[in-house]
């Protein structure tokens, strides 16, 4: 008995805790964005409550994501300081000969709208790399 | 009594904020700060960490360039150079009406630039075309010469015809004054799929006497790449332009006209992406191209507004439809040949 309480108390708080943690930044993130296009092609990226959507010039695909991928995400965005991210300096400029296509995020949190500075599709500014593997790799 | 009020008012504020999360206010606040070049270019400058902001402030076109410091610190060098000679020489032979050699502003699309005098005459650009597929006969030479007659086109035709009612740019439009010949096809049966864009396809089948001759390579990029180029001041070995055989030429679609090929030698002779790859402010150091934040694509109805003005959306550097783009503008034209001039990235090809 004493050993199940043991158990079972930390668990449901656990479960309590991270469901609050949910329900709050539930209300913090609405809607991720992410757009990568150049001349001939593009790709764009939708994130929304638990929707994963992606949109390309080569394929179309749609995903459902389970509660914990959805709170991965919440919790890498909180992370990012999204006031800054218009002025991230991108760590190649590949984009600007056609060499990749020019990605870009929008994030949309609490009704103000966050625009990313320009990037070279695949190589994002550090601050910003989480994020994009976590959608990279929840679409694969 | 007043305390109390506005202790009150904090109070409420605070809950109304918690409830709704979020206020018009904090949105606006936000847009600008967001928004703002000025944001933009003083994060970039504090990024660099030196003295010399005044100077950095005066010339922020040097800016983008300063971010390839970061990659690599002797292309930045010598696209510096490339980039100090042709406003030198921009300068030195004509002024461009508005701003100076091209650096600041350009926002204005009544800007006229005029041609700088050069005595270049009709400048003749020899090309090698390496056609690197499984099977390299697939292109063809009527395709070849298809694509060589549409540079020649489309490096002297003003196109004004073309323009669209209200628009102030047939006085921009400009006949750039090259000529493309062709100098010898290779082909190589390769069985490589796709060569992406990091110069592989080079490497393989490296460039022929890049120093007097534009090399265009023929080949599969994947990745949804048309083509990409490589600006004046890279290495010999990687110069010229790569291009997708389904855009090569005269072929069919929206992108095949040909133009894909205009663009990137656009880029091999030194121009930028008329929205400068970046927003209003960042410059693509030509000031008769409207200022604007993001390409264009498909085949817009003018005017497509974005920074207050109207974009050249027909202009050869913008992302639209081969058939919707079809100029330079006289801006464009001394950026290019300024390559050409005695002490020019590329003057050694001006006397073959």
């Amino acid at each position: 008995m004493n050993f199940l309480l043991k158990i079972t108390v930390p668990f449901i708080f656990i479960i309590f805790l991270s469901c609050s943690a949910q329900e709050k930044n539930k209300k913090e993130v609405f809607k991720i964005s992410y757009k990568a296009e150049t001349r001939g092609s593009f790709i764009i990226i939708h994130f929304k409550d638990s929707s994963l959507v992606l949109k390309s010039t080569s394929a179309d695909k749609s995903v459902v994501l389970s509660n914990a991928e959805v709170i991965n995400i919440y919790n890498i965005v909180s992370k990012i300081k999204l006031s800054e991210i218009g002025a991230l300096i991108a760590p190649s400029n590949e984009r600007y000969r056609d060499a990749a296509l020019t990605g870009s995020f929008i994030i949309l949190k609490n009704d103000t709208s966050y625009t990313s500075s320009n990037f070279d599709h695949g190589n994002p500014p550090k601050e910003l790399q989480e994020l994009y593997n976590i959608l990279q790799k929840y679409l694969k | 009594m007043k305390k109390v009020i506005f202790g009150l008012l904090i109070v409420a504020g605070t809950l109304i904020g918690c409830q709704e999360n979020s206020s018009d206010m904090t949105n606006e606040l936000q847009s600008k700060v967001d928004m703002s070049d000025f944001y933009v270019f003083t994060d970039e400058y504090g990024s660099k960490g030196d003295s010399n902001t005044k100077e950095s402030r005066e010339c922020h076109s040097m800016n983008v360039l300063n971010r390839q410091l970061k990659e690599n610190s002797g292309l930045y060098k010598k696209m510096y150079d490339v980039e100090y000679n042709t406003r030198k020489f921009i300068g030195a032979k004509g002024k461009p009406t508005g701003t100076g050699g091209g650096g600041s502003g350009g926002g204005d699309s009544d800007v006229d630039v005029a041609i700088v005098p050069d005595n270049l005459g009709v400048i003749n650009i020899p090309v090698y075309i390496h056609i690197v597929y499984p099977n390299a006969n697939s292109i063809s030479n009527a395709q070849v010469s298809s694509q060589m007659n549409v540079l020649n086109a489309d490096f002297t035709n003003t196109n004004v015809s073309q323009l669209p009612s209200g628009t102030t740019f047939a006085n921009d439009a400009t006949n750039a004054g090259f000529s493309f010949s062709l100098a010898g096809t290779f082909r190589y049966d390769d069985p490589k799929a796709s060569w992406g864009t990091n110069n592989s396809v080079k490497a393989a089948y490296p460039p022929i006497t890049p120093e007097t001759h534009l090399n265009i390579w023929v080949c599969n990029i994947g990745g949804g790449i048309l083509g990409y180029a490589q600006f004046p001041g890279g290495a010999a070995s990687t110069d010229g332009v790569v291009l997708g055989g389904e855009y090569f030429g005269v072929t069919g679609g929206v992108y095949g006209a040909g133009r894909t090929a205009t663009h990137e030698v656009g880029h091999y002779f030194n121009l930028r992406h008329i929205w400068g790859d970046g927003r209003c402010r960042q410059d693509d150091f030509v000031a008769d191209t409207p200022s604007s934040d993001s390409s264009n694509g498909g085949c817009p109805t003018f005017p497509s507004v974005s920074c207050k003005t109207a974009d050249m959306t027909m202009n050869y550097m913008d992302y639209t439809y081969d058939n919707c783009m079809y100029m330079f503008t006289d801006g464009q034209r001394n950026r290019m040949r300024a390559l050409f001039a005695p002490g020019g990235a590329r003057f050694l090809m001006s006397g073959s």
